[in-house]
């Protein structure tokens, strides 16, 4: 084998490695039960989409988004709060962080309630809206508590 | 064509075709996390694909060799050929998330479908670059992709404040809640210098360059280009992080689809200011995606000596042809998996900043290289700004998948 041979496959042999480990990091990340930190950032999300859902109804109302778009990016959101939902769902968590991740399940069945009522038009906007505005606050205060 | 309009309509597609679909949701999301605190790095990162598209452009029209033969020839097989197999690797990723992209914005304009809707879009790219020559693929999606100026009108329209805009472009480290924000800062200023300079835009401009058929004579349009296209591509970043700061930030939204961001145009301007913001964004997607499926077959060929040219029908150059069909085709497949594009773009990002320096230093080499490149050798001017930026992106490499790791995608 010649030296540049060698190099080469060194080098591939190297790379190969730390993709494994990288791949292997993200794999085992995914796996092991959820903690405080990850709980934080699903409250965060479902923050986020309740405020999305909030201002998607107030520019519908104000008629500054097509109904097309309404109702494709209402059914994206759907999408979005149904996958926080399961992962919420389906994981365990630490002992530690159980309370908080039934919390943020109450939480995320709530908002993908209140987005299915927005897409189906149930519910007039005012009591819709202050669905949206409690889950929000609700959702801000979980993720500032589990901060500290 | 006279002189001056080619420059004039090279200057504005290098304009629109300065965003894509991580750039976008990466520069919002660094207004909703920071404010006007991350504008210094669009600055920076700026200056940096200047400073290489600029040298890689000089290189194609001098040489008229693009920049994996340089890869190939400074770095070694070996280490060309990883090169190789981790700038394809970052080319189909991002392609891949631009096909979701563009999915999404169908469905946004159209309804229907999802995973229909990306078999819909790889047809469209795939007759797109069949049937349409290079130039007419980087005029009509540059120039389309100008709708995207909406945001820009959008970010003024909400009124910045422009003393701490300013305050934005000098270096700084903003007041946060917590230590582990500082991480988060970091992290999205290196994910936005890898946004800005993704390496796919070095290979692709200089490939261009030979297709446009460019010679010692072209280096100062070149540079006009470079300097004056990016620079307002620029412009277009710092509209999105005004969308960011001044729109989302007080909503407390951090938008994942591209939808979400458009309703910052649609706020400001309504129905029209939305189309604007969803078409500017399906021409700058679909561009970017073309432009990735392109860069992997060119570097394919340059690596491996294939014939290779867009102006070439695809009896002359086979291979060429076939790589970006498959690039296409791989990059649609991964997204009909189910993955979240948006994942896909954080993923590529990353990636390809860890590539950049792999990407660079055979360039810069060249590029300093009288014997190849004579009197159009880099001056001083460019030769330190090529090791100043080097050595940033160097530091970004290392940086970048441990901040990717420990700030969860900067979601803290």
């Amino acid at each position: 084998m010649t030296e540049r041979t060698r190099t080469f496959w060194i080098e591939v042999v190297l790379l190969v490695l730390i993709v494994g480990a990288i791949g292997t990091a993200i794999a085992l990340s995914e796996m092991r039960p959820l903690n405080k930190d990850d709980i934080k950032m699903n409250a965060g999300d479902l923050r986020s989409f309740a405020a999305v859902g909030r201002r998607l109804m107030e520019q519908h109302d104000g008629q500054q988004v097509t109904e097309q778009f309404f109702a494709a990016e209402v059914e994206l959101l759907s999408e979005k709060v149904s996958t926080t939902k399961q992962t919420l769902e389906e994981s365990s968590a630490q002992p530690d962080a159980e309370n908080d991740r039934r919390e943020a399940v109450e939480l995320s069945t709530h908002l993908r309630n209140a987005v299915d009522d927005l897409a189906s038009g149930r519910g007039d906007g005012n009591s819709l809206g202050q669905v949206f505005d409690a889950i929000q606050t609700r959702s801000k205060q979980m993720e500032d508590r589990l901060s500290r | 064509m006279s002189k001056y309009l080619e420059i004039f309509l090279g200057i504005l597609t290098a304009m629109g075709g300065f965003v894509e679909i991580g750039e976008l949701l990466f520069t919002v999301n660094a207004g909703v996390k920071f404010g006007y605190s991350l504008l210094w790095m669009i600055a920076v990162g700026t200056i940096g694909i200047i400073v290489f598209c600029e040298m890689s452009g000089r290189i194609a029209a001098v040489t008229s060799q693009p920049v994996f033969y340089f890869i190939r020839q400074r770095a070694g097989y070996g280490a060309g050929l990883l090169t190789l197999l981790a700038a394809n690797l970052a080319s189909l990723l991002t392609c891949a998330a631009e096909i979701g992209g563009i999915a999404i914005l169908l469905k946004l304009l159209f309804g229907g479908n999802y995973f229909l809707l990306v078999v819909v879009t790889l047809i469209f790219l795939l007759l797109t670059v069949w049937f349409l020559s290079f130039q007419a693929i980087e005029r009509i999606f540059g120039l389309l992709g100008l709708m995207m100026l909406v945001f820009v009108a959008a970010g003024f329209w909400f009124g910045p404040d422009w003393s701490q805009m300013a305050a934005g472009f000098v270096p700084n480290i903003p007041e946060v809640k917590t230590s582990s924000d500082y991480l988060v800062y970091a992290y999205f200023a290196v994910a936005l210098l890898s946004s800005i300079m993704l390496p796919y835009e070095t290979y692709f401009y200089a490939s261009g360059a030979i297709e446009d058929g460019w010679n010692p004579a072209s280096v100062t349009q070149n540079r006009l280009i470079v300097i004056v296209g990016f620079s307002l591509g620029a412009l277009l970043a710092v509209g999105l992080l005004l969308n960011g700061a001044l729109y989302f930030q007080p909503l407390v939204i951090e938008p994942q689809l591209p939808g979400t961001a458009a309703l910052a145009p649609a706020f400001a301007f309504g129905k029209y200011g939305l189309i604007l913001a969803i078409l500017g964004m399906f021409f700058a997607f679909s561009g970017a995606a073309i432009e990735n499926s392109l860069t992997a077959a060119y570097n394919l060929s340059q690596f491996f000596g294939w014939s290779w040219g867009k102006y070439r029908v695809p009896k002359d150059a086979p291979r060429f042809h076939l790589s970006w069909m498959v690039v296409f085709v791989l990059a649609a497949l991964i997204i009909l998996t189910g993955v979240d594009p948006v994942q896909v773009v954080e993923y590529s990002i990353v990636f390809s900043i860890v590539i950049l320096p792999l990407t660079y230093l055979p360039m810069l080499l060249a590029a300093r290289d009288e014997d190849y490149m004579g009197p159009y050798a880099n001056g001083w001017l460019a030769a330190i700004l090529g090791w100043a930026y080097f050595v940033l992106i160097c530091i970004a490499a290392l940086a970048a998948i441990p901040l990717l790791v420990i700030t969860h995608g900067g979601r803290g």
